[in-house]
């Protein structure tokens, strides 16, 4: 398990505690922690992002889903290159993100945007997506290298 | 050529040639944005926005809940009852595999999730009694499909979240349906073992079973789909905060209760259930993305207009639609199929009145029956894993099961009454 795993769990293990941590104080103590709802969604992406860069290192081609029955008609060699492929257009996309993802953080940085419930900056939220973003696309580059060399 | 199709072009170019399928959406969307000048920047909004949303946490709470379930023990102690109830009858293993599949499909909201924690258990088992295990392997894949009809379903929350409507009715809505496809396939499968000639007399081990010392020990587990269904259908819980108790209870009862896990296991529980929930909102965000360009650039407007022209003649254009769902769902997953034909279909179910409850509990069931059609058939592929059965041998008795599933498809397709009596019952419309 590589350090995206890890912290994959963590952010899981943080989402599931607020969770139901506001389950609990809504109908035990009738105190609901609406703002919570806004620590746990971006939580989400973060977990989303780290658990794709995880199922990129899954197994020899990945834990994502994709369509197989036709390039496994191919000879080995082209097959490698087809999930080579799969790999490189994977980290292409995830790089673009990652730069518009960047982009958003510094504008919100700079227009001083707020998050709706706690109202905090809201590049504490999206700051880390185009980081995350990134990773992804590093992994999915070292996948292809992976495939290639067989 | 037009961009919208150059988008779908793009996007089924991609697939067959290897791309994971969320790459391939995002990579048809992104050189579509690009090339018609549409504005790349609202990509990071969208995808973040995309995932940031409080119903679709139930995804990835509900697949924890199904992790930890499964590793505190609560599959083998129902297993072992249900084989126990219904052993006695002839093809008793083939029934009670049905029936516990069943059962899982209210724990579990995923199909491939249900074959994993299932398929160890229920394949031994029928082939210790005469059964081959390429068929216990495939009816378990097939009786999987009812995970994504009996709530919970991943597959209904993502549709719910399309389609602005509520995730509880959705899920009300597909418990008869579950019901209905589970019945099909018992008969059928017992239909299937008598004439093979397997498990014809009752076995002697399960005369000797003590079932009340059983019934205590799953107790605990059968309360389960009581917690998480009864929660949402009290009022008590939205879907969201059912799924956060269901890992609750799990944990409490793996932990305090049956002792099965231990602190250690949290680690593995947690990373096997964050990147289930990320291959799926790989493509929830991404198909999200594609869904967006494609409205953009009128082909949702362009394929729904087609869908019109043949709305006139309503039973004939089901019975197409129903087609075309099913071959989509042998090429594809789920959640992509909504994200591509939910958005065109909508103004069509407006035009004909059709209820989108009941629309969404058909359309899950064609892509429910994908998930055992080749070549994309994603609760074969994990039967065959599991098992350590050669994929090949799985797909010839596939077809049998497709069959059964699309029987009952019928049935839910022109009886609509059937996905729509309990949600008007408990909802009143």
């Amino acid at each position: 398990m590589g350090l995206e795993g890890y912290l994959a769990a963590l952010v899981l293990a943080g989402m599931v505690v607020v969770a139901f941590a506001n389950v609990l104080a809504r109908y035990l103590f009738h105190f609901p922690l609406a703002a919570t709802e806004e620590l746990v969604t971006n939580g989400f992406v973060w977990l989303t992002l780290l658990g794709i860069a995880a199922g990129l290192r899954e197994g020899a081609e990945g834990a994502h889903i994709r369509f197989v029955a036709l390039t496994d008609r191919l000879p080995p060699a082209g097959r490698r290159w087809a999930a080579a492929f799969g790999y490189g257009v994977t980290a292409a996309v995830f790089g673009v993100l990652a730069y518009f993802a960047l982009a958003q953080a510094r504008d919100e940085m700079l227009l001083d945007v707020r998050s709706p419930s706690l109202n905090l900056p809201n590049w504490l939220y999206t700051g880390p997506t185009p980081v995350l973003a990134l990773w992804v696309a590093v992994r999915a580059l070292q996948g292809a290298g992976r495939v290639l060399r067989g | 050529m037009s961009l919208g199709a150059v988008l779908l072009l793009l996007f089924l170019g991609l697939l067959v040639a290897r791309v994971p399928v969320a790459a391939a959406l995002g990579a048809a969307a992104l050189w579509v944005l690009w090339a018609g000048r549409l504005g790349l920047g609202v990509v990071s909004y969208n995808f973040q926005a995309g995932i940031a949303k409080f119903p679709l946490l139930a995804i990835p709470f509900f697949i924890l809940a199904g992790v930890v379930m499964d590793r505190a023990g609560i599959a083998e102690r129902i297993v072992r009852l249900t084989v126990a109830l219904v052993g006695r009858v002839r093809a008793g293993a083939a029934v009670a595999s049905v029936a516990v599949t069943m059962f899982w499909g209210a724990v579990s909201g995923s199909g491939p999730a249900t074959v994993a924690a299932l398929a160890p258990i229920l394949v031994p088992m029928m082939t210790r009694r005469g059964y081959d295990k390429p068929f216990a392997s495939v009816l378990v894949a097939a009786a999987a499909e009812l995970s994504i009809i009996i709530p919970p379903s991943i597959a209904f929350i993502v549709y719910a979240t399309i389609v602005s409507g509520s995730i509880a009715e959705q899920f009300l809505a597909g418990f008869l349906p579950g019901l209905v496809m589970g019945l099909v396939l018992m008969a059928g499968a017992a239909w299937m073992v008598s004439r093979r000639g397997w498990d014809q007399e009752p076995d002697p081990d399960t005369q000797r079973v003590p079932v009340g010392r059983l019934l205590r020990e799953a107790f605990w587990g059968l309360l389960t789909p009581l917690v998480i269904l009864g929660g949402i259908y009290g009022g008590v819980f939205t879907p969201t905060e059912a799924a956060v108790v269901a890992v609750a209870w799990g944990l409490f009862v793996g932990f305090f209760v049956y002792r099965t896990l231990r602190v250690r296991d949290l680690l593995g529980m947690l990373y096997e259930a964050s990147v289930s929930s990320a291959v799926v909102m790989a493509i929830v965000a991404w198909a999200g993305i594609f869904a967006w360009t494609a409205d953009t650039v009128g082909l949702v407007r362009d394929l729904s207009r087609a869908a019109m022209a043949l709305a006139g003649r309503p039973y004939l254009f089901l019975a197409l639609l129903n087609l075309v769902l099913l071959f989509l769902g042998t090429l594809m997953d789920a959640v992509s199929i909504y994200f591509v034909t939910v958005p065109m279909l909508i103004p069509v179910l407006h035009h004909l009145g059709w209820d989108p409850v009941w629309f969404g509990v058909m359309m899950t069931v064609n892509l429910a029956i994908g998930q055992i059609t080749p070549p994309v058939a994603v609760n074969l592929f994990v039967a065959a894993r599991v098992n350590q059965v050669p994929i090949e041998q799985l797909w010839r008795q596939a077809w049998l099961f497709a069959a059964l599933g699309v029987a009952g498809l019928v049935v839910i397709t022109y009886v609509p009454w059937i996905s729509q009596v309990l949600p008007r019952l408990l909802y009143g419309r």
